[in-house]
């Protein structure tokens, strides 16, 4: 059986007792969360850690999920609680890895033209250096495009906390990147 | 020029390799199956929990209504009206030595005893058994009371009253006969 055309509602609906329902609800968040955790980390391997105990919980925690539940808030607020414990347990990124090497891991798996190259490789080096807060919020805004209120539900917040943190992120973005 | 959100908004993409996103599918469907088989199982297991509460609920509600029955029949007097002809055979010196007791309605009344009333006797100690059944129109002529305190009615209206001796069974079960009272 596809569910490859259902709506997310009955997706998920299914997927607690369907595995290939299941399946496919992975399948469409699998790219969205992998981006989170590779924008956060710089790091594949790390990434790779992060995804698969994100779906590994979504499993376990799917018959919790209430009806109605916006699913892709639910899902970063796992992703997020995950990164909280991944930045616990490691004080390893911010020591160790230094910003030549982030370069290193983005040309390796982002596929962009040669113009954006450079561009990109100065606004990741300078996202990487933000509060891991101010760096998550605007992962959610605008790379993975969750609305304030979704973003809220994710990392615990307000929506208008949100609004705060995302202005005080650009601000220091602002400052820290060259013109 | 594009500005910061522009430049957030055309971040590339990270594309994850077929390798991974397979082989964490694959184990997450693996996952999934197994979890499944345990909640079948759960849920199988609890399955004869269930019954057994059910059933030792339906012992508790069989066993306590007859507690309760033998508690009712203790506390009704072991009297015995096997036949109605008995009845008769009792009421009679009762009959005679309460009529100084009758009030003037009653002694009315008994004279119709004196009449050929036919219908059915109904004995029982409970009152609202009776009631119940007269309210209803179901019964004519019956003979209620507390203990050996039994009325009869005849028409809804009380046509021998008086203590009976002797002894009633099933007091207070219902028992209706046919009866031609003289």
């Amino acid at each position: 059986m596809t569910f490859s055309g259902e709506t997310e509602e009955k997706l998920i609906k299914e997927a607690k007792t369907n595995a290939n329902a299941f399946a496919e609800l992975y399948r469409r968040y699998v790219e969205k969360i992998y981006n989170f955790f590779y924008y956060h980390t710089f790091n594949i391997s790390d990434t790779e850690d992060l995804t698969s105990v994100v779906f590994e919980r979504v499993l376990t925690h799917l018959d919790d999920l209430k009806p109605g539940t916006n699913f892709s808030a639910w899902i970063f607020r796992i992703a997020h609680n995950c990164l909280v414990d991944f930045y616990r347990h490691s004080n390893k990124y911010k020591n160790q890895q230094n910003l030549e090497d982030i370069e290193v891991a983005t040309e390796a798996n982002i596929e962009h033209n040669l113009e954006k190259k450079e561009q990109t490789g100065i606004l990741v080096k300078y996202l990487y250096i933000l509060p891991d807060l101010y760096k998550e919020v605007l992962i959610l805004k605008y790379h993975e495009e969750l609305s304030n209120k979704e973003i809220g539900k994710s990392i615990g917040k307000s929506e208008g906390a949100v609004k705060q943190i995302l202005r005080r992120a650009l601000k220091e973005l602002r400052e820290k990147m060259p013109e | 020029m594009e500005n910061i959100e522009e430049k957030l908004q055309k971040l590339p993409k990270v594309k994850p390799t077929d390798d991974f996103v397979n082989h964490l599918q694959e184990t997450l469907v693996e996952k999934h199956i197994l979890l499944s088989k345990k909640e079948k199982s759960k849920s199988f297991g609890v399955l004869p929990i269930y019954a057994l509460g059910g059933f030792l609920a339906l012992i508790i509600i069989i066993y306590s209504s007859v507690i309760y029955r033998n508690y009712n029949l203790s506390t009704v007097n072991k009297n015995t009206v096997s036949t109605v002809s008995d009845l008769n055979r009792e009421f009679q010196p009762q009959q005679g030595e309460n009529t100084s007791n009758l009030d003037t309605s009653t002694k009315s009344a008994s004279s119709s005893v004196n009449q050929n009333v036919s219908g059915f006797l109904v004995v029982s100690n409970l009152n609202s058994e009776l009631y119940e059944l007269r309210n209803k129109g179901e019964i004519t002529n019956y003979i209620s009371g507390d203990s050996n305190f039994l009325k009869l009615f005849v028409n809804k209206e009380v046509v021998v009253k008086g203590y009976l001796e002797g002894s009633f069974d099933n007091i207070n079960i219902i028992k209706t006969a046919e009866i031609e009272l003289k």
